[in-house]
């Protein structure tokens, strides 16, 4: 199984890299979002900083969306042949999975100073924790999308499902997510090791929940 | 005593709202299992002579 | 089941009695405590609901006979559980205007209940978006069984998020006279009985569907298509 995922994420990273299908929409996205909260909360106030944990982590959720949804929609669009194929659907979603959290950590790499340069608030001062944050984050929304993902490949509509199925499902890692940022912030710190256990926990969880349910994709 | 009133208003609504609810979605699933019921017999009605020849 | 059904309706009739008359008024909680009769009902039955879709869905990948007929039960359990936790929902904003003074407070109780009813919403819809019958089902169990696992984690996020924020309220430790006791469990008892025929009502509903669209087959394929 794991030799038939890394065999299947080479090939999408290849083509990735290739045709960068996937991160250039979604990373213009993301920083349009920043630019539309400029407007729409008239950014460069000191206003802002309260609410700055909530928009990065809503904008690079928003954006990782674009990114997580168009994984399976490859496949989807090219006939369905890779999920035809007699592979095992656990490294299908490995695949994509692996596939998934690299693009959503590049995706976050270039919006977090991105929305901290546009809405004008300074990142937290403790970088490892921040990153530490990050990474639990994006990787728990890859994994929860990529199972999302998985389950919608086959209906109609898959773009719209998608978003309705994924985002209340992801709302404890957003909390997470945006209460540990806010701890970061120094808005009642000693929360923050609560939080990214939380987050730890959503990823752990939904990574290996999926992975034991999908062999029973392959029979139909 | 208008604060009362105001309460069994409240009360009086939210009943009416459960029973509602629960009114729409029976006749909804009983007029379709009817409508549904009533496709399969007039198949029935069809099949049977067409059975026996 | 037949007769089971004839059972909810005096112990409706039994339970708005007890609820609306027979209960004495608590002083300190005011007329409209007494939404909380048909609200605590509504929102077991419907966490039971989750529950019987939660299992029947592990019943649809783990057993090799009866998948369809447990598929109809699961799809018809979340569908009364969405139409329980609606009435929850409204029963319970209603009460929360005159109790704490706004419809919506962000209560993890109440926040939870919100997600759960987004998230079986989501089940709903991709069962109607996918066509093949056999893949729904195996599709849609998987999806229950994960979302299923996600419901304790949203209640302890949404609990963790609450406790930093200031409090809106804090939970009046109510005290459950007997007579209190009575009527609450007649109204679950209502509740459950009515949740149970409805459930069997719309998988019968299904299966005659079904049976409608075997038949077009069949005399499609006497038709000789």
């Amino acid at each position: 199984m794991l030799r038939a995922a890394v065999w299947l994420f080479w090939k999408d990273l290849s083509l990735e890299l290739r045709g960068r299908e996937l991160l250039l929409p979604a990373a213009i996205f993301g920083l349009i979002i920043a630019m539309l909260y400029g407007f729409a909360f008239d950014g460069g106030q000191q206003v802002l900083r309260p609410m700055f944990p909530g928009l990065l982590w809503l904008g690079i959720f928003f954006s990782s969306f674009l990114a997580v949804g168009r994984a399976f929609g490859v496949e989807a669009e090219a006939g369905q042949q890779l999920l035809m194929a007699p592979i095992d659907r656990g490294a299908i979603f490995l695949s994509k999975l692996a596939l998934n959290i690299l693009l959503t950590l590049v995706l976050t790499a270039v919006l977090t100073p991105a929305f901290s340069l546009l809405l004008g608030v300074a990142l937290p001062h403790a970088t490892w924790l921040f990153l530490w944050t990050l990474v639990l984050g994006v990787v728990g929304f890859a994994a929860a999308g990529s199972a999302m993902g998985a389950l919608t490949v086959q209906t109609r509509l898959r773009e719209l499902l998608l978003p309705a199925l994924l985002l209340p499902f992801t709302s404890p890692l957003l909390l997470g997510a945006v209460n540990a940022t806010n701890a970061l912030y120094g808005k009642n710190p000693s929360q923050l090791g609560s939080w990214l256990w939380l987050m730890a926990a959503f990823d752990g969880i939904f990574t290996l929940v999926p992975l034991l349910l999908f062999e029973y994709l392959t029979e139909v | 005593m208008a604060v009362e009133k105001q309460f069994l208003e409240y009360v009086f609504f939210a009943y009416s709202a459960v029973f509602i609810l629960i009114f729409l979605f029976v006749t909804n699933v009983w007029r379709r299992t009817r409508d549904l019921q009533q496709q399969v017999d007039a198949m029935r009605d069809d099949e049977e002579p067409e059975g026996e020849a | 089941m037949r007769y089971v059904r004839w059972l909810s309706l005096p112990l409706w009739v039994v339970g708005l009695y007890l609820a609306l008359i027979w209960v004495p008024d608590v002083r300190a909680l005011g007329v409209s405590y007494r939404i909380f009769y048909i609200h605590l009902g509504m929102a077991w039955t419907a966490l039971l609901a989750m529950t019987a879709n939660f299992v029947l869905s592990l019943l649809v990948l783990m057993r090799r006979k009866g998948k369809m007929e447990t598929d109809r039960f699961a799809q018809a359990s979340a569908e009364v559980g969405i139409l329980m936790t609606t009435a929850t929902l409204a029963s319970g904003m209603l009460w929360a205007r005159v109790a704490w003074g706004a419809f919506w407070t962000w209560d993890p109780r109440l926040t939870t209940t919100a997600i759960m009813w987004f998230l079986y919403i989501g089940y709903l819809l991709l069962r109607q978006a996918m066509d093949d019958e056999t893949k729904r089902r195996v599709y849609s169990a998987v999806y229950a069984l994960i979302i299923f696992v996600d419901v304790p984690i949203v209640y302890l996020s949404v609990r963790w998020w609450r406790s930093i924020h200031p409090v809106v309220f804090t939970d009046t430790g109510m005290n459950i006279t007997p007579q209190m006791f009575i009527a609450v469990m007649v109204f679950f008892f209502a509740t459950l009985v009515l949740a149970l025929d409805l459930i069997y009502l719309r998988a019968f509903q299904d299966k005659v569907r079904q049976e409608l669209q075997e038949r077009r087959a069949r005399r499609l394929g006497r038709l000789g298509y």
